[in-house]
């Protein structure tokens, strides 16, 4: 309790004793010890606080600790104490956190008496003073790696000088790779070159240059080339001061869109965007005790581009657009009726690429501009900035042409909303985005009612939906495998699949080509058995060299070499494994490959199966006879037949 | 005691004082020279055959042939056979990594020296035993082989006698992978190799140290039960008639090992069928 308090408590006390009662005395002071938790943080607490219309006021020391020695020995530990001082709820005078996620040894020595356990882990200290609840002076932030009780490395650390809560003069801020150095003015605002340097001394990696807050350009060093990228260097707009954080981090980078270097690749804005989440934590902690300052802010200017009140409504006006149509169109997009109906209707296929042109060159952008309004740095970029962030290859163009039928590609015919009345868009201006939000929303809208009548005149057979959702499913499955093998795959396993998916596309066009929902139904139905096999031979395929290996593996024999006294593998009843890689496993790929369609899929399918759980079998099997017979074999079928006739009872 | 001396402290006798070895030896005036000799070397080749065939559990038949040639006047270099070695033994497999050996050496030597009016073939008797014992070391493996053998032997002279010796021999050899991280087929590997052989019996006055050998070989191994290696060895060992004098050699050396397995492939499942 601090002196003040403790006058104050002496008063209250002897306005008590003498018969009447002081305002001031009606927030008396209590005293808290025991368990508490802020922010999640869950420990034991000590400190004193009153209540002021209901709500706790903290006064006096505060502290918040917890460390579990049973923790430490069982596994791991993670201990924090916690201890500053408020002064009528606002943080003030000396301020230490320590955080550490520590595990022992489990072994302990005795001395002077006591028990000493040493450590390992994460140790995160930060420490500095408050002023009237401001940051006031130097604060540290350091994050060391901790072996056996010392200080092994030092993973991070910042110093940063306060004045009455905003950062002045120089400051440094270092990972174990690297040390940013900066400063800056009275302010807070940036000043001058801030500079990176990498720890194995190899000099400055990485300058950014500020005059009076604004980042003039930055330059990277990557070997012994230096890429410079200018950033507002010659702004000609009103500039406004905006803090450093992760919407200003994200505004250089949109900067930087057209820069012939990677500027994403720079350390300097990790440094600083680690520096930001890790002033956060702290920031969350002082939140939760209901104290909003405690956040570095570094101060930067900006180019600035006021927008009127009505440039803000087009804003979000786009936005909402965005957020209201999304759903809509992904249905649309995934309906698997639409999905097997685009192949053969030229109509649905036309709307259906309608629709995919508006998600991408409306809803996305709009989507986009969500997150940059919401990162605050909006007027921060030009209107024309702003349109080139949003559409990299140009605006769209409104109205738009996109494919129209489904046998010839080539074929390109205009879209235009029928309720729609044309404008031209006023490109590069915000309003351009209202028009294009009415665009859109009227061209969903309308394609939706066109589209949904479609669904709902085939949805006359509920069931014949839900098959077809399966098949399409199956489908996709099979794309799957497909499109991983075109990743990891080898030449033979992509021409087969590449197969499997042509016969998948032939049975579509035969589906769509049927009139009656009665064929529809017998035919789907047919095609569920026959693509769920068609599934499990691409996932066959998929696993056939790893299964050839397997095999290899299987048919390993550890032989003791008495010249060499150690045990070496032996490949044994190398006619069997030969006959399955050279002749069987070609053979799959072959019919997988040539001659696959629903009648024979099922039979490839036991075959490739049996197969492979033969070859597991037959390896300690008495196969004597068996390889005698495949010597110079090379009928697969005859190969199975041979195999199936090994008999399995002379096993062992 | 007198024998039992020479048997086994030749070498000492040497340093004490060549007295007595001049009073067993009179008939036969050898000097020691008063600084050691070498001869000029001599150049062999030998072409070895090792099985190591597998006839049970624990056992194993040891079957060795080596052919060696020796340089003559007439033909320099790889010269004319000089020895013909068989070489026999059951072998013990006590682990993986110690195995023991007994048998007999059956060698038939062949005389070189054209001049020689003497015998021209003369058989050589030899029982042996052997330990040997390996460890592994990172990728490579070391053995270390200590191989006794008592030995009959006798000259080309018509009328020569069996003189009986003892050999005291230790090999220390490393086999290290060059292409592959251990010792597994299709690797090729590097194996220096040194192998002292010390020598006693009534005949042996003053030349226990009978050969020292330094070898280097490279081998491949073609499968876990074929290997193939060559190497060139130089030896120096004291002369039997004269410990002052030292015989030197240059050995081109061709193996071939080979440990084929007979028994039933179920007989030996799982493992290295040594458990089986």
């Amino acid at each position: 309790m601090n002196l003040l308090n403790k006058v104050l408590f002496q008063i209250c006390a002897f306005s008590l004793f003498v018969g009447f009662t002081l305002p001031v005395c009606a927030q008396k002071l209590q005293e808290y010890t025991g368990p508490y938790t802020v922010n999640g943080y869950q420990g034991n607490a000590n400190f004193s606080y009153m209540l002021k219309d209901g709500d706790t006021v903290f006064q006096g020391p505060f502290m918040l600790k917890r460390s579990s020695l049973d923790a430490l020995l069982e596994k791991e530990d993670e201990s924090f104490t916690i201890k500053g001082n408020f002064s009528a709820g606002v943080p003030t005078g000396r301020w230490t956190f320590s955080f550490g996620a520590f595990n022992s040894n489990k072994q302990t020595e005795v001395e002077d008496y006591q028990y000493r356990v040493l450590v390992s882990g994460l140790q995160e200290e930060v420490s500095g003073d408050f002023l009237e609840g401001k940051l006031q002076g130097n604060w540290i932030y350091k994050v060391s790696k901790i072996k056996d009780s010392e200080i092994e490395e030092e993973r991070y650390s910042s110093s940063i000088g306060y004045e009455a809560g905003l950062p002045i003069k120089d400051f440094s801020i270092a990972n174990s790779t690297s040390t940013l150095v900066g400063r800056f003015l009275r302010d807070g605002i940036a000043h001058d070159n801030w500079e990176l340097f990498s720890a194995a001394g190899a000099g400055t990696e990485e300058s950014w240059i500020f005059e009076n807050g604004l980042l003039l350009k930055v330059i990277q060093k990557e070997g012994n080339t230096s890429n410079v990228f200018p950033v507002f260097e010659n702004n000609t707009a009103e500039t406004e001061i905006i803090d450093l954080n992760t919407g200003y981090l994200n505004l250089v980078n949109l900067t930087q869109k057209n820069a012939d270097a990677d500027f994403s690749k720079g350390l300097m804005q990790r440094l600083l965007a680690e520096n930001a989440n890790r002033y956060q934590k702290i920031n969350n902690f002082f939140l939760a005790l209901n104290y909003d300052g405690f956040k570095p802010k570094f101060k930067v200017k900006a180019p600035y581009f006021p927008l009127e009140k009505s440039d803000i409504d087009y804003i979000e006006q786009a936005i909402e657009t965005a957020s209201t149509y999304k759903p809509t169109l992904d249905s649309l997009l995934s309906n698997a009726h639409l999905n097997i109906l685009k192949r053969t209707d030229d109509n649905v296929y036309f709307q259906y690429n309608v629709l995919s042109y508006l998600n991408e060159n409306f809803i996305e952008p709009f989507s986009e501009l969500k997150t940059l309004n919401e990162t605050g740095i909006i007027d921060n970029l030009s209107v024309t900035q702003l349109y080139a962030s949003l559409w990299k290859n140009g605006a769209p163009k409104v109205p738009f042409e996109v494919k129209a039928t489904t046998k010839d590609k080539t074929v390109v015919k205009e879209f235009q909303p029928e309720s729609y009345e044309l404008q031209t868009i006023a490109l590069n201006s915000y309003k351009g985005f209202s028009q294009m939000a009415e665009f859109t929303a009227i061209s969903i809208t309308e394609i939706n009612k066109k589209l949904q009548r479609l669904i709902r005149e085939e949805k006359g057979e509920q069931q014949l939906l839900a098959i077809e959702d399966q098949w399409l499913k199956q489908q996709e499955a099979i794309l799957l495998v497909k499109d991983s093998l075109e990743q990891y795959g080898n030449n033979n396993q992509k021409r087969a699949l590449t197969a499997i998916q042509e016969l998948l596309e032939t049975n579509l066009g035969v589906y769509a080509n049927l009139e009656t929902i009665a064929d529809k139904k017998t035919f789907a139905e047919d095609q569920i058995t026959c693509t769920e096999t068609l599934l499990q031979i691409a996932n066959q395929i998929s696993k056939l060299p790893e299964n050839v290996k397997t095999i290899e593996e299987a048919y390993l024999d550890p032989i003791w070499n008495p010249f060499m006294a150690t045990v070496m593998n032996e490949e044994i009843k190398k006619r069997i494994t030969s006959a399955y890689k050279k002749v069987l496993v070609p053979y799959f790929y072959k019919q997988s490959q040539q001659e696959l369609n629903c009648e024979n899929a099922a039979a490839l399918h036991t075959q490739m199966t049996f197969a492979y759980n033969r070859m597991l079998q037959l390896r300690n099997l008495d196969t004597h006879k068996l390889e005698r017979k495949l010597k110079r074999e090379k009928n697969p079928e005859k190969v199975l037949q041979l195999f199936e006739e090994v008999n399995t009872k002379k096993s062992k | 005691m007198q024998s039992f001396n020479f048997k086994y402290f030749g070498l000492v006798l040497v340093l004490l004082g060549s007295s007595i070895t001049v009073a067993q030896e009179e008939e036969d005036k050898v000097y020691l020279p008063k600084e050691s000799k070498y001869k000029d070397p001599t150049s062999k080749v030998w072409v070895n055959t090792y099985g190591k065939i597998r006839i049970g559990k624990r056992f194993f038949w040891d079957a060795q042939t080596h052919f060696r040639f020796q340089e003559t006047e007439a033909t320099p270099f790889v010269g004319q056979v000089a020895q013909i070695y068989n070489r026999h033994a059951l072998g013990y497999i006590y682990n993986k990594k110690v195995n023991f050996s007994l048998g007999g050496v059956l060698r038939v030597n062949f005389n070189t020296d054209e001049d020689s009016i003497d015998r021209n073939v003369v058989p050589e008797w030899r029982i042996w035993h052997q330990y040997q014992f390996a460890m592994p070391l990172y990728s490579a493996m070391i053995y270390h082989r200590i191989r006794i053998e008592h030995r009959w032997t006798q000259g080309f002279a018509e009328d020569s006698e069996y003189i009986f010796r003892n050999r005291w021999r230790y090999m220390f050899r490393a086999k290290i992978p060059l292409n592959s991280h251990k010792l597994e087929p299709k690797t090729l590997y590097v194996s220096p190799e040194a192998e002292l052989i010390m020598q006693s019996g009534k005949a042996v006055v003053a030349s226990p140290m009978e050969d020292l050998r330094l070898t280097t070989t490279v081998g491949y191994i073609l499968t876990p039960r074929l290997t193939v290696a060559a190497g060139l060895m130089y030896s120096q060992g004291q002369a039997l008639e004269n410990g002052g004098e030292y015989k030197q050699a240059w050995t081109m050396r061709f193996h071939m090992y080979y440990s084929p397995d007979f028994r039933r492939v179920r007989k030996k499942l799982p493992d290295i069928h040594l458990d089986d």
